[in-house]
């Protein structure tokens, strides 16, 4: 997909259009992407090529005849292999997944997806259950990052992330229990959205922590991250954590806020000494220039510290740990050694916290989200800003990567209060390695989130640049 | 570290327990790794245990009716 500037989800469905372009061309030339550079990057599990061309055919045949869907009506889209779908398997990139557990075909927002008009690729790479770490040992692809090949994609949704970098992809599928959106949005130089726990069902994604897992998009730009949303929002009964509430059109929204522009707005700037000790100098300061861009186009920001930080961060771990074991058991039982070592090692240690410590960290996690939403409340705070992690994407060395420390994450905060969180590209770090600017909202402000994001990329074009490896 | 009959009891034995109450059985090399993890796990949950919380918070919210899907967050 070569062009001058990348494609996003915005001007290919414009250009879908005008003519200037067919939904077969697009999945054509990402298929053709994906053939020179998947081999290097790691970013597929499987590709539906001709079920993907047949449903590009129809997109094309819908739009000529006028039969148009909305903006991603014949749009290239990868899906995480944790998420079911009516082509094939879901692996979660295990050698212990129960082939038959895909049997049931879309969940619902891969069906949303569809019935948008969407294209399916293929299932993107992850790591394994969404939890372990890059995995020499087993037989499925490493994810690597397009801006560095010895550098890591970040994850879990590495191959969605790496996909839409390299041009792949116009967009996709993630998951993010305590990141797994916006880590890879980050490292690989893309926006990716954590949605609010509760707007979009989570049925047909395999399981890690029941209560901080969400299905969320990524793509080039906030505005291609709103229009997936848009379909991807919504109750199902098929999940009762969902919440009934009216339909938003978040791109008519995020337009609608553009115009009225950024004065009024205020963000608050996280000080913690979790996020400025756990972030390097290079990262601090390019996010002081990301909070200056906002700030010289109208916003007041206000330094907050936010109370209970370390305890819903370090609880969305603990959390997913339990969560994960609880449903890990009896498959770790029987088999250990089928298990990735770091994802054994990690979900095994669910086993290592009581029945009390979980409700204990449960209390705690209700009591901080009240405090957060009532200093955000006092503060008058329209959204919170921090960097979306402490420095550039890390090294593989040996046999994983680099000692990934935890303090260096400052996403799963937001895991466990469940609100919504957004990781747009705000520049670069010495190395030329993408860093990324995380945007929080208050619960179901998934319309301001983005909307700040997309006011930040009309400011900036950090979400347009192309990698060194780049269709 | 104390077992209920006031007895020293090592990490190592603790997180073997542990992972044997789970039908667990793993090799002597990862119960070594996860030894070595076991008092940072600890010293992670215990402070939460610090936190001031109102004695009416529970661990869950239950409702007795239960209406829309969402209802109990």
């Amino acid at each position: 997909m070569t062009r001058q500037e990348p494609w996003t989800i915005r001007t290919a469905a414009a250009a879908l259009r005008s003519g200037e372009t067919t939904s077969v061309a697009l999945v054509r030339s990402a298929h053709a992407a994906a053939d020179l550079l998947d081999p290097q990057m790691g970013t597929w599990l499987d590709r539906y090529t001709e079920q993907s061309l047949s449903s590009a055919e129809q997109a094309d045949a819908e739009l000529a005849e006028g039969r148009d869907l909305g903006p991603l009506h014949g749009i290239p889209l990868g899906i995480k292999d944790i998420l079911s779908t009516d082509e094939g398997p879901t692996t979660a990139q295990s050698l212990t997944m129960d082939p038959t557990w895909g049997d049931q075909g879309d969940g619902p927002v891969v069906a949303r997806l569809r019935a948008a008009g969407a294209v399916i690729m293929g299932k993107t790479t992850t790591m394994e259950y969404a939890i372990g770490r890059p995995d020499f040992s087993k037989p499925f692809p490493v994810p690597r990052n397009p801006w560095n090949l010895d550098r890591w994609t970040g994850g879990s949704s590495s191959g969605t992330g790496n996909g839409v970098a390299s041009g792949q992809i116009l967009g996709g599928l993630g998951t993010d229990t305590g990141g797994s959106v916006r880590l890879p949005a980050a490292y690989n130089g893309v926006s990716g959205h954590k949605p609010t726990f509760g707007l979009v069902p989570k049925s047909g994604c395999v399981p890690l922590g029941m209560s901080y897992d969400h299905i969320g998009p990524l793509a080039r730009s906030a505005w291609d991250c709103a229009a997936l949303l848009s379909v991807m929002a919504g109750a199902d009964p098929s999940d009762r954590t969902t919440v009934e509430r009216p339909g938003i059109d978040y791109v008519a929204q995020l337009e609608q806020s553009f115009e009225r522009g950024l004065d009024g707005l205020t963000v608050g700037v996280i000080v913690n000494d979790a996020i400025t000790e756990g972030s390097d100098e290079a990262t601090i300061a390019v996010f002081d220039d990301a909070v200056a861009a906002l700030t010289a186009a109208g916003a007041t920001a206000k330094r907050i510290e936010v109370p209970l930080y370390d305890e819903l961060a370090a609880g969305a771990f603990l959390g997913l740990q339990a969560e994960a074991f609880a449903w890990h058991r009896d498959r770790l039982a029987a088999r250990w050694e089928d298990y990735g070592r770091p994802t054994r090692l990690t979900i095994v240690q669910g086993a290592l916290i009581s029945a009390a410590d979980i409700v204990q960290i449960e209390r705690v996690r209700q009591v901080a989200r009240r405090q957060v939403a009532a200093m955000v409340e006092a503060e008058g705070l329209d959204a919170l800003l921090s960097p979306t992690t402490g420095h550039g994407a890390t090294p593989f060395t040996g046999g994983g990567t680099e000692a990934l420390s935890i303090r260096s994450l400052h996403t799963p905060a937001w895991n466990s209060t469940g609100w919504p969180a957004l990781s747009v590209p705000m520049g670069f770090d010495p190395d030329g390695l993408p860093l990324g600017l995380q945007i929080i909202g208050r619960p179901f402000a998934d319309d301001q989130v983005l909307a700040i994001g997309h006011a930040y990329q009309h400011l900036t074009d950090w979400h347009l640049r192309r990698p060194p490896h780049h269709a | 570290m104390d077992d209920v009959n006031g007895g020293a009891i090592g990490e190592e034995k603790m997180v073997r327990a542990l992972l044997g109450a789970a039908g667990l059985d793993v090799p002597d090399d990862e119960i070594d790794r996860l030894t070595k993890l076991y008092p940072s796990v600890r010293r992670s949950v215990d402070r939460y245990y610090r936190v001031p919380v109102g004695d009416e918070v529970t661990a869950a919210v239950y409702r007795a009716v239960d209406s829309t899907p969402g209802d109990e967050r």
